[in-house]
């Protein structure tokens, strides 16, 4: 599983409802690419305080891209993944599933337990994006009813990214596949990384619907924005590091 | 270049309120005409030279990827239901969390079901604010590996605010007062202090939890109190530790000394004590 994440108020909160959500899977490796230039204490902290085999990464996404329109988010992390699992593994050795999961969302065992049995790549609905409820592909009887969204419904996957799963040998077959490009290499428009991925890895009638009938699994809560209009500090004060050091001292 | 366009305005507009009109947008033009010119010298339109897709090397040298170890000691105390049982001298820990129907109420149960089993000997009182116990609710915690107990009580309209959202929080009442109620009444009539210690919590279902929390409630003689992230308008609330393990003073913007909801409450007949055990100060977080 592999979450970009990036130095903000509430990182360590959702890393760490991740974290205790995955500890209950089996065989799972955790790919947790920061969007710094180091590796920070605070993340390699809480992945060695985690029981999962978790794998540490860091990519910076330039500075030249927060005046753009559209700040590729999470892009050059998630291909980061991408490529660190490629080097680890080969045609012959591919066994598992690729599945992108945020660390802003809430996910049910179930997912888990889904994406286990992909065999090629398998697409659930999820709650809250798109601007709906639901947001994908509706299953009846494992066919893909119709597909579900409040925006963008040309695209040709109107699907989030934690949504679907791949397996790991279609992106080793594959291995110049990447997000944020499209079949013809242009880059990616906002909004359609999702579609450009999948359309270069499998055709719309072979995917997998998976999820239980009229329920979500996934749930696109983006964590709000801490409400605290009382604080004056500079918000890079370090406290948790400070605290986590001296936990470490009481602990030993 | 701009003075030059100034000049000339003056030149062609001898009104004063015209010539600061036309000022701006000489500014304006001004500015544009510079980014243009840089755009035209950077080749504009798609941007070769920007990768922004990747891949690049992801970390400073490709060897430094690290698995972590598993033997961490932070997280020993978590069981699973394959390891050996808890002790029997361990304290109980009683979760009080009052909830109501709401769009996010699944999301936040379901996460809240899968921090809280991963912890021993822990009982997690759910109150609906309800009439009658929802098929939601009570298909949730069937599934959920957390021994519960499901209650319903609804607000009565005492508590009850008129005011939509968000103005009831600022000119209404409290929510979930009966509902917490309700957990202490079923506890204090099934609950013997006799067989073991215990210690009672109430969590919101809309905050995030550390499981390390737990082990450090565990110890509480009396009340304990601790540190809650991103509450009361602050990056953090709560007492500063003497060392002593008593509080020193309370970091907390409003000037009186202020309670949260976040106590730990060791026996059922120690309500707010004047001693007040402060423990190892642990960062909670709450959304």
């Amino acid at each position: 599983m592999i979450t970009p994440t990036y130095a903000r108020l509430t990182q360590k909160s959702d890393l760490t409802s991740v974290c205790l959500t995955v500890m209950h899977v089996r065989k799972l490796v955790w790919i947790v690419v920061e969007d710094s230039d180091t590796r920070t204490y605070l993340v390699a902290k809480l992945l060695a305080r985690c029981k999962v085999s978790s794998v540490h990464l860091n990519v910076v996404t330039p500075d030249y891209y927060k005046h753009d329109k559209w700040k590729p988010r999470g892009v050059l992390q998630r291909n980061a993944g991408l490529s660190w699992i490629r080097d680890h593994h080969s045609i012959d050795n591919c066994s598992g599933v690729v599945y992108f999961g945020d660390d802003d969302n809430s996910y049910d065992l179930r997912v888990f337990e889904e994406m286990k049995e992909t065999k090629g790549v398998s697409v659930w609905p999820v709650a809250f994006s798109g601007g709906v409820k639901i947001e994908g592909p509706l299953c009846k009887d494992g066919v893909i009813d119709k597909w579900h969204s409040g925006w963008g419904s040309e695209r040709p996957f109107p699907i989030d990214m934690a949504g679907f799963a791949i397996h790991l040998c279609l992106l080793m077959r594959n291995p110049k596949v990447l997000i944020g490009r499209d079949r013809q290499n242009r880059l990616s428009k906002p909004g359609y990384l999702e579609s450009n991925l999948l359309e270069q890895l499998v055709d719309k009638d072979l995917l997998e619907c998976r999820g239980p009938p009229d329920e979500a699994i996934v749930w696109h809560v983006k964590t709000a924005e801490p409400d605290i209009p009382r604080e004056h500090n500079d918000p890079s004060d370090p406290l948790d590091i400070e605290w986590e050091k001296e936990y470490d001292k009481k602990a030993s | 270049m701009r003075r030059a366009l100034m000049s000339l305005c003056r030149l062609f507009l001898p009104d004063a309120g015209l010539r600061r009109y036309a000022n701006a947008l000489c500014v304006v033009v001004a500015t544009n005409l510079l980014t243009a010119l840089v755009f035209y010298q950077h080749g504009g339109g798609e941007r070769t030279t920007r990768n922004w897709v990747g891949p690049q090397p992801y970390s400073s040298s490709r060897n430094c990827t690290q698995l972590y170890n598993l033997n961490r000691p932070d997280y020993s105390f978590l069981y699973r239901a394959s390891s050996s049982p808890p002790s029997p001298s361990l304290p109980a820990v009683f979760v009080i969390t009052p909830t109501h129907t709401c769009t996010t109420q699944k999301v936040d149960l379901t996460s809240l079901c899968q921090t809280l089993s991963l912890v021993p000997k822990l009982t997690w009182i759910v109150v609906e604010d309800s009439r009658t116990k929802t098929k939601l609710v009570s298909h949730l915690l069937s599934k959920c590996m957390v021994e519960s107990v499901h209650l319903s009580v609804a607000t009565s309209t005492k508590y009850k605010s008129s005011l939509p959202w968000p103005l009831y929080r600022m000119f209404g009442t409290v929510r979930g007062v009966e509902q917490r109620n309700a957990g202490l009444r079923w506890l204090r009539e099934n609950y013997h202090p006799k067989n073991s210690s215990g210690v009672v919590y109430f969590i919101d279902d809309d905050n995030k939890i550390d499981v390390r929390l737990f082990s450090e409630i565990r110890k509480t003689k009396e009340v304990s109190v601790f540190n809650v992230g991103f509450a009361g308008g602050v990056y953090y609330e709560g007492p500063v530790c003497g060392e002593d393990g008593r509080v020193r003073e309370w970091h907390s913007p409003s000037a009186e000394w202020r309670y949260g909801m976040d106590k730990a409450v060791p026996d059922l007949y120690a309500v707010f004590k004047i001693n007040i055990v402060c423990n190892l100060a642990q960062l909670k977080r709450g959304t």
